[in-house]
């Protein structure tokens, strides 16, 4: 699996525990931020450009095998959101 | 640690919609100029942030949260970059003709879904020299920082400085914040090296603001000679007028042909419906709300003129404050 890269076209603000975002290539139709808190954030906090997704997932296992099933799905889908939001690369 | 799914909701949740009035100004603001400056660059026109985050980086300000973002466009790239900022959803916020007639110095663009506005300026008042000059020569010595994770450009300090000055002293009783910012300014000022006293001047003469500013460099120790001229009259008229809507009427009149003047005057009188509705939107459709606006309005002028007469007046007698 390759590196999961934050786009290059991003503009980002942290703030009291959310990120914001803004893909600044995309205003024409996506012209409001999106804000990631809680879980949302932790992913997008080990966006580092070096693991993949697949690993971004394991780091989040928590050893309970139907949570972590849950948990691998769902972080495959929100990178996906996060993808089609103009986010990542 | 869970995340998200079913089990709380959050992961899908929240990256499926936009933030909306959930957006804080602390965040919004710093987006915002993520946004205008990568328009600006996407357009190719040049494009400088000043107050707010310059006047902080360059240590003018005490930090604090902008209710907007102010940026300084290239003069020949302006309707360029306020046409692409539309096609964003960013639109003027509405103002009065006859402000619009009065050749404004920058306009207030507003999204329905931000809480900050973006102040383009195609000038900055103060600044006397031709806008496109001034710009150019704010320009030439330009610095970058980093804001929302992206290079955007600002003036250096020199610059930074006569911009944050000039907002200072736009009015005269400009209020304690300004004034503050201000002393902060000049204690900025006293404490350069010799060099950069001479490239603030400098700059100051490329730019027109040395005359606005000779009280300024004054009190910082830096001595300028600058002679009178319609344009520094003009600045204090404007100054001494304060914060009212009469002040840019009677400054914005002056040299302009009587048939000029009494086109503004009937503008400012008698704005239409439409324009009283859009500037506020909460007025309603009947028209005795419609008469009880323009009644306040009349109201406001009649109480701003003596002052904004009296500005004038002082001002073309030479008095600056």
């Amino acid at each position: 699996m390759s590196a999961l890269r934050k786009a290059p076209d991003l503009a980002e603000v942290s703030l009291g525990g959310a990120v914001y975002l803004l893909a600044l290539s995309r205003l024409d139709d996506d012209q409001t931020p999106t804000v990631l808190e809680g879980s949302a954030q932790d992913i997008w906090a080990r966006v580092d450009g070096v693991r993949s997704v697949t690993e971004i997932g394991e780091s989040l296992l928590t050893g309970n095998a139907d949570l972590d099933a849950r948990i691998r799905t769902d972080v495959l889908a929100f990178v996906e959101g996060l993808r089609q939001r103009g986010f990542l690369e | 640690m869970q995340v998200g799914g079913a089990a709380d909701g959050r992961v899908d949740s929240l990256v499926s919609g936009p933030v909306g009035d959930a957006l804080p100004l602390r965040a919004a603001v710093p987006l915002a100029t993520a946004l205008v400056m990568h328009r600006a660059e996407s357009v190719g026109v040049r494009a400088l942030v000043i107050k707010g985050i310059s006047a902080e980086v360059h240590g003018l300000r005490q930090p604090r949260v902008s209710a907007d973002v102010d940026v300084l466009v290239d003069p020949a790239g302006y309707d360029t970059l306020l046409e692409s900022l539309a096609q964003a959803g960013w639109a003027p916020r509405p103002m009065y003709a006859v402000s619009a007639n009065l050749d404004p110095h920058s306009e207030s663009l507003i999204h329905a879904q931000w809480p900050c506005d973006i102040d383009l300026h195609r000038r900055f008042p103060g600044f006397l020299e031709d806008p496109q000059a001034t710009f150019e020569a704010l320009w030439a010595l330009r610095e970058h920082v980093e804001v929302a994770g992206r290079d955007v450009w600002i003036p250096n300090r020199a610059g930074a400085i006569q911009v944050g000055a000039l907002h200072a002293l736009r009015t005269v009783d400009a209020g304690p914040r300004m004034d503050t910012e201000l002393d902060m300014i000049v204690d900025v000022i006293a404490e350069l090296e010799p060099d950069e006293r001479d490239a603030l001047v400098d700059l100051a003469f490329q730019t027109g603001a040395v005359g606005p500013l000779v009280e300024t460099f004054s009190r910082a120790g830096v001595a300028v000679d600058v002679p009178d001229s319609p344009q520094l009259r003009a600045w204090n008229a404007r100054r001494l007028a304060g914060p009212v809507f009469a002040g840019n009427l009677v400054s914005g009149m002056r040299g302009k042909p009587w048939s000029e003047r009494c086109r503004l005057w009937r503008l400012a009188l008698w704005p239409s419906a439409a324009e009283l509705r859009a500037v506020d939107p909460g007025l309603g459709d009947s028209s005795r709300a419609l008469v009880a606006a323009r009644v306040r309005r009349w109201g406001r002028g009649v109480w701003q003129l003596p002052r904004a007469l009296k500005a004038a007046w002082a001002a073309r007698s030479g008095r600056r404050s």
